[in-house]
C-alpha cells in the first residue's frame, strides 16, 4: 500500500468525469429491500421514455442487479475501452456496473475496498452528456452512501425511498436529518409498495409532513413486476411503471419552476 | 492506450491542481501489478496530456508492485502472478482490482475474504519539482 506522502490521484479526476451530466440523482434508503432498485430502474426507463439522455450506475457493488432489472446478458455484454470505461447501452440507457467485471460470482468487500472501487469506477467512466445519472445505493449509512455523499453532493438531488413499515419511516426521517445537516436538498420521498386501502398511509404522510419530509410519490404494490423483471419492455407495461412515470411527470412541473438550481433541466 | 490514458488524466489533473505554476521535473508512480499497466503507453499519455497543459516532459519513474493477499479467514499469506489468471479475468481485475474476490479463494482454506495486501496500488510517491 501507499506511504503517508503517497497520494491517489483518482480522487482528482472524478468532478471531471461528473462535469457533463446535468443532473446526479441517488436512490437512497437507510432500511434495506424497500425496492430502490426498482424504482431507480423505473425512474430511468421513464426519464429515458420521455427523451432524456439517462445513465445509470449500480453502486451497490457486492449485490448488483440493475443489470438484472434491464435483462443485461453478463456473457454478451462488457464495457468498451476508449481512453476510460464507456458503459454500454441498454435500450438507450448507459449502464455502468461492477457485474460486467464479476459476471454475478460472489464477492465479498470489505470497507476500505467498497471506497476504492467507489473511486475506480468514478474516475475511469465516460458518461459524456447526460441530463440524468440515476444512482443505485447500497442501503444504511456507510461507505458508498458517505463517498457518494462527498464526492456527488455538488449536483445531488437524491431522492429516498421507504415502505410504509414503521421499521422504515424513522431511518428515513433520520437519513432527511443527515441530509439536511449536510446541507443535501433531497428531491423528497417515495413511499414504495403501499397497498390499496393501506390504513397506515395517512398517519405516515401526516407523520413525515410535520417532520417536513416532502413526498413526491405514493407507488403500490404491483403483483405482476416479478414477471416483467429482466424486460423493458415489459416493465413499460406495469402500473407501478405508469405510477412511477407521473412522479417523474409531476417532478418536472415542479422543478420547471425551481429557480433556484440552476442544474435541473426538468 | 485505455486505462492508462484515464489514469493519466488523473495523474495530471492531482499535478495541475497542486503545482499549479510549478514545473516537476520527475514523478514517480507506484502502480500494483494487477493493474497491467503499460509503461510505455502510460509515459506516452503523461507525456501527452502534460504537455497540452504546459507542463513540459518530466521524467517519469514506475515503481512496480507484486501481488500479494493474506486470507481473513485462516491467516495464510501468499502470492500470485498475473499470467496465473486467465486471460478474461486479467482483464476484469485491471479495471477493478478488488473483483479478484470473484475469482480466487485462500489455496488453505477456500476463503474469498482475503486482503490485497499489495498488488493494487496507483499512487504518486513523490514529485521533483525545478532542477
Amino acid at each position: 500500500m501507499g506511504s503517508k506522502d503517497s497520494v491517489d490521484p483518482r480522487t482528482y479526476i472524478i468532478p471531471k468525469r461528473l462535469e457533463p451530466i446535468k443532473n446526479i440523482v441517488p436512490v437512497m434508503s437507510y432500511k434495506g429491500g424497500v425496492g430502490k432498485t426498482i424504482i431507480t430502474s423505473l425512474l430511468a426507463i421513464s426519464l429515458n421514455d420521455a427523451g432524456y439522455n439517462v445513465g445509470l450506475l449500480d453502486l451497490d457493488f457486492t449485490n448488483p442487479s440493475l443489470h438484472i432489472v434491464l435483462g443485461v446478458d453478463l456473457n454478451n455484454v462488457i464495457p468498451k475501452e476508449e481512453k476510460g470505461v464507456l458503459p454500454p447501452k441498454i435500450q438507450g440507457i448507459k449502464l455502468m456496473s461492477i457485474a460486467y467485471y464479476t459476471r454475478g460470482e460472489p464477492t465479498p468487500l470489505r470497507g476500505e475496498e467498497l471506497s476504492d472501487i467507489f473511486k475506480e469506477i468514478l474516475s475511469v467512466t465516460i458518461w459524456d452528456n447526460l441530463d440524468f445519472l440515476l444512482v443505485d445505493l447500497p442501503p444504511t449509512l456507510s461507505d458508498i452512501l458517505l463517498e457518494t455523499l462527498h464526492h456527488l453532493r455538488k449536483k445531488s438531488k437524491p431522492i429516498i425511498v421507504t415502505t410504509t413499515s414503521k421499521l422504515s419511516i424513522m431511518p428515513t426521517i433520520n437519513l432527511m436529518k443527515i441530509l439536511r445537516e449536510l446541507y443535501i436538498e433531497a428531491l423528497g420521498v417515495i413511499l414504495n409498495m403501499s397497498r390499496e386501502g393501506d390504513n397506515l398511509i395517512h398517519p405516515i404522510i401526516k407523520l413525515l409532513e410535520k417532520e417536513h419530509v416532502n413526498i413526491i410519490g405514493v407507488v403500490h404494490y404491483d403483483e405482476e413486476l416479478e414477471y416483467a423483471i429482466g424486460s423493458i419492455e415489459r416493465i413499460r407495461k406495469l402500473k407501478i411503471y405508469k405510477e412511477v412515470s407521473q412522479i417523474v411527470q409531476q417532478l418536472q412541473l415542479r422543478l420547471s419552476s425551481y429557480k433556484s438550481s440552476s442544474l435541473f433541466i426538468w | 492506450m485505455v486505462h492508462e490514458w484515464a489514469l493519466a488524466e488523473a495523474i495530471v489533473e492531482y499535478l495541475v491542481d497542486v503545482f499549479k505554476d510549478r514545473r516537476p521535473s520527475s514523478i514517480i508512480i507506484r502502480l500494483g501489478e494487477l493493474r497491467s499497466v503499460n509503461e510505455d503507453t502510460l509515459s506516452f499519455s503523461l507525456k501527452t496530456l502534460l504537455s497540452m497543459r504546459g507542463f513540459g516532459e518530466p521524467g517519469i519513474l514506475i515503481e512496480r508492485v507484486p501481488i500479494n493477499l493474506v486470507c481473513r479467514s485462516c491467516g495464510l499469506t501468499w502470492s500470485i502472478r498475473l499470467s496465473e489468471l486467465p486471460e478474461e479475468v486479467r482483464e476484469f481485475v485491471h479495471l477493478v482490482p478488488e473483483v479478484l474476490h470473484s475469482y480466487v479463494k485462500c489455496p488453505s482454506c477456500g476463503s474469498r475474504d482475503f486482503k490485497i495486501s499489495s498488488g493494487k496500488e496507483i499512487y504518486i510517491e513523490g514529485v521533483v519539482v525545478g532542477e
